[in-house]
């Protein structure tokens, strides 16, 4: 099987947000990490990749700051990758990312399984997998929990509906998948897998390479305003004294003064 | 534009025959947006409407109550097929209507049917599409802009709609507010009888599986109990649940319980879990990152308890108490069930 997994670098949640000029974060003060979302698609398709064979190659999109986390998906266990490396695309929206991943996926060739996150941990739009498909032309699930290959040519899925639901489909192969996180335990790369990551091969695409015309403001539907920080403002009372003490308050105030319980 | 006739769509969330209340969040947002547009540039919409749409089956009585809520008319696909919520089917019958009736935007309330939804329909309608918008508006050239929380709710970004098309919105059900009925006035409902055997579907639904019963969703509990790392791992987490079955509530966790897989996803309070409002919540543990504040910040009341007098939870929370779960949590049960709390 031919596995293709999208990886994109994101902001470490934890890291300190400084808006310039009201368009882009300040990045000397960003650690970036590879989306956790993605993780688990990396993850998923190496454990494809374990039981039918094949390989598992990394698409992803960005400034020269990313080959970081597709070396870190390599040290996983991937086996190669592209990385979409052109202003141009970063500065288009989901619709230019997606078009730009297909392209890439086309240059790939016979490509079984593209597995995306459900999400950006930092943009969380939960577009770029089911725009990919439509490109593509083939099936696609989103919100994907379990996953089983039975054969080359078709796959079974487990996908999150509302109210605790899960729906089982089944589709044909080649198909693209949105992976929700808890899907299962991404490994840590080993020693050896850090050292052999370092040697794999990496290309590196432009738009040009690509044959993609339209990036940026051209190939995009929607266009960037602005990036600001929001106020939120709250106050506190802190209950006093030993555990068994503010435990007593603490229900005396729920039950009597806020009447909640 | 086939029509200066500023028609919003929106689409109705139902489940299990009952129109759900963000359908009715979304109505006013509408209004809202017709309003405003009407302020903008008299000529231009000055007999704008609101159409909602909805795809499901047995739904009449529930849709003629939506005249209430300032809805001009309603577009029905009804269908035992389209009873329950299928992404690539949903999307095909929707692009049918928006093919007939070429509304000015679609608007729908950001769920997990939604995220699956929303996207493919843009895609076929080959539109513009902005998810999880928190606020939007429109300019005197009619140009749609919308607001969108990002990197966990740290930062905002606005965004321009492509004005030539009809664009696709998803709003985050927190900023739907709960609305009032008025009068019910007469509704149109536009019967659409789409055979869905003409669309060549690539998936197969095969089984739906139900969660347990017995667990009520974090989202319409009135009371949830929720936990962080602080808790730990394993039977840790017992505590909480023991405080929730004590007060009748729903046990939620943060991002590092689900990942733990101590609960399931539908638990994640977050931003990229669940939005809640509760009337009680109970932070256990819990730092206070902004992916699960985003979650929660509407709560009504909230309780904090962390060790860390620093931590950032306590800057959402009414009640604090600093210090260990495991210490106060086992004091706070026995209090409740002391004072017979049930019976009082």
């Amino acid at each position: 099987m031919k596995i293709v997994v999208c990886v994109k670098q994101v902001p470490d949640m934890e890291s300190k947000f400084v808006v310039v000029d009201n368009k882009k974060i300040d990045e000397a003060q960003i650690a970036f990490k590879m989306n956790d979302f993605d993780e688990f698609a990396v993850e998923a398709a190496l454990q494809i990749k374990e039981k039918m064979g094949g390989e598992v190659i990394i698409v992803s999109a960005g400034p020269e700051r990313v080959v970081k986390d597709i070396r870190q998906a390599f040290a996983m266990g991937a086996d190669w990758g592209i990385h979409i490396k052109d202003p141009e695309i970063d500065a288009g929206d989901s619709t230019v990312i997606a078009s730009a991943i297909h392209k890439a996926i086309e240059k790939i060739g016979d490509a079984d399984l593209v597995l995306t996150g459900v999400m950006s941990e930092d943009n969380q739009f939960t577009l770029t997998g089911v725009m990919l498909s439509h490109l593509m032309d083939i099936p696609h699930g989103t919100n994907i929990v379990k996953l089983e290959v039975a054969d080359e040519k078709s796959i079974t899925v487990n996908r999150e509906l509302e109210g605790g639901l899960n729906e089982v489909i089944e589709m044909s192969l080649p198909a693209v998948l949105s992976i929700q996180s808890g899907l299962n335990q991404p490994r840590y790369p080993t020693l050896p897998g850090i050292m052999k990551a370092k040697k794999k091969r990496l290309d590196v695409m432009t738009a040009a390479d690509l044959g993609l015309s339209e990036v940026g403001a051209a190939g995009s539907k929607t266009e960037f305003i602005k990036m600001f920080v929001p106020v939120s403002e709250h106050k506190a009372e802190i209950i006093e004294g030993d555990a068994k003490t503010a435990a007593a308050a603490l229900v005396n105030k729920l039950k009597n003064e806020a009447k909640v319980i | 534009m086939s029509s200066d006739k500023m028609n919003i769509w929106i689409l109705v969330n139902h489940r299990q025959g009952t129109v759900e209340k963000e359908t009715y969040g979304l109505a006013a947002e509408a209004q809202r947006l017709l309003t405003m547009s009407k302020q903008n540039s008299e000529e231009y919409c000055s007999d704008g409407k609101i159409t909602a749409v909805a795809l499901g089956a047995g739904l009449d009585a529930e849709l003629k109550q939506l005249g209430a809520y300032g809805i001009n008319s309603v577009v029905y696909a009804e269908g035992q097929e389209l009873a329950r919520y299928n992404g690539e089917l949903f999307a095909e019958v929707l692009l049918k209507l928006y093919e007939k009736y070429k509304p000015a935007c679609i608007l729908m309330d950001h769920n997990t049917e939604t995220s699956d939804l929303a996207p493919r329909l843009a895609s076929l309608m080959n539109t513009s599409i902005v998810t999880r918008v928190i606020d939007f508006t429109i300019s005197i050239n009619r140009e749609i802009a919308a607001t969108r929380p990002v990197s966990s709710g740290y930062l905002f970004e606005k965004f321009k709609l492509e004005r030539t098309s009809c664009p696709v919105i998803t709003l985050l059900p927190n900023v739907l507010n709960e609305t009032e009925a008025a009068e019910n006035r007469n509704i149109e409902i536009i019967n659409e009888k789409i055979d869905p055997g003409t669309f060549n579907l690539k998936t197969k639904v095969t089984e739906i599986m139900e969660a347990a019963p017995e667990d009520l969703e974090i989202d319409e509990a009135e009371i949830v109990i929720s936990g962080g790392r602080g808790v730990g791992k394993e039977e840790s987490l017992d505590i909480i649940t023991r405080l929730a079955k004590s007060l009748k509530g729903s046990v939620g966790g943060t991002r590092p319980i689900i990942d733990w897989q101590l609960l399931p996803f539908e638990r994640q309070i977050g931003q990229t879990g669940k939005v809640i409002s509760p009337r009680l919540l109970f932070a256990c543990g819990i730092s206070g990152a902004n992916e699960y504040t985003t979650g929660m910040e509407k709560s009504r009341l909230v309780v904090a308890i962390n060790t860390d007098p620093g931590a950032r939870i306590f800057k959402f929370a009414d009640l604090s108490v600093i210090g260990d779960v495991h210490e106060v949590l086992p004091r706070v049960i026995e209090k409740i069930e002391e004072r017979g709390i049930w019976n009082l």
